[in-house]
């Protein structure tokens, strides 16, 4: 699933079925190359973040959770991946050797694991597995 | 991959961590005043209003030259300039007098070659010179390999003889002239690819 395509999915609580929030961000571990937690575009009960390992499922038309108590601040773990350096989207693409590859235009990922499959640069797309690093300056892949 | 690169070039350019942040611009090159070789970079902050740090990039911290940026391994590579400038001294070669050991005047400086070799080793591998009338009379800019050390006052810059032979208009023909010289000169350790 596109980046694009994840943002505004509706959260669902199973044990009330009902919506209790939708998704504002996904949040990228660049060392793990995978998607380890969800923003939420409003808090709930003063939280906004959903770890990857808490969701149900990542579905085609909705994530589901067993419950909404499963929404809670950031953990300290994901300090360094929530503040601005943490988004993949409108950065430039630099390689190791420090070249610049464009600007990051969309990003895909794996709706069962997490694992960011790719990252799009124009017309071309960089396997998700180089990625290395994302900062406030720029996301940073393999050369 | 080694890639050359002028040291004009690197000018300006963004130093930024494998993990992608930006750290400080490129300010200057420093050179060792004994060898020639580069001991770093000095470093200005990030923004419009940003002025000299006084912290430098040692070669040593650099992990790649780009055609976009520098990249080093963190923000904790940085040294403090007075110890990286300590030896410095005369590195300043540009608009030095490039003369052969023979005792003819090539020209003067107008910009130095880096070589970048994988893992970030930063080597001076050779000059862009105006040329003297003992090359062409006109002026022109031409690429001067140099040997790995070589002898530098802070007036003028010793090259071998055979270098002359070597001269080269642009630095796709470069890195041959090189590897070339530094066999010839018994100097080849670190050949250009």
């Amino acid at each position: 699933m596109l980046f694009s395509e994840a943002a505004g999915r509706p959260v669902v609580a199973m044990d009330e079925a009902r919506t209790v929030g939708s998704v504002a961000d996904l949040v990228v571990d660049p060392h793990e190359q995978r998607i380890v937690a969800l923003r939420l575009r409003h808090k709930v009960h003063g939280a906004d973040t959903l770890l990857w390992s808490d969701l149900t499922a990542f579905g085609a038309d909705a994530v589901t959770i067993a419950s909404a108590a499963r929404i809670a601040p950031p953990p300290a773990s994901l300090d360094r991946l929530t503040g601005a350096g943490g988004h993949l989207l409108r950065k430039q693409l630099l390689t190791a050797d420090g070249d610049s590859l464009g600007t990051v235009d969309n990003a895909e990922f794996d709706i069962q694991t997490g694992e960011l499959t790719s990252l799009m640069v124009g017309n071309a797309t960089v396997d998700g597995e180089r990625l290395r690093g994302c900062g406030k300056f720029a996301v940073v892949v393999a050369a | 991959m080694t890639r050359l690169v002028r040291a004009t070039d690197v000018i300006g350019m963004p130093v930024v961590t494998l993990d992608g942040d930006d750290i400080a611009d490129i300010k200057d090159v420093v050179f060792d005043g004994d060898t020639g070789r580069v001991r770093g970079f000095t470093l200005n902050g990030r923004g419009l209003l940003a002025g000299p740090l006084d912290q430098g990039l040692p070669a040593g911290a650099v992990s790649s030259v780009g055609r976009d940026a520098v990249m080093t391994a963190g923000p904790t590579t940085t040294v403090s300039l007075r110890d990286m400038a300590a030896r410095a001294g005369n590195g300043d070669v540009l608009g030095n007098h490039v003369l052969t050991e023979g005792g003819t005047d090539l020209g003067a400086v107008a910009d130095v070659i880096l070589q970048v070799a994988p893992g970030g080793v930063v080597d001076v591998v050779g000059y862009d010179i105006v040329a003297g009338p003992a090359l062409y009379g006109d002026g022109r800019r031409v690429l001067l390999p140099l040997p790995h050390t070589i002898a530098a006052s802070g007036e003028v810059v010793i090259v071998p003889t055979e270098s002359v032979e070597l001269v080269r208009p642009n630095l796709a023909e470069f890195g041959d002239a090189v590897a070339t010289l530094r066999h010839e000169t018994g100097d080849g350790t670190d050949a250009v690819q």
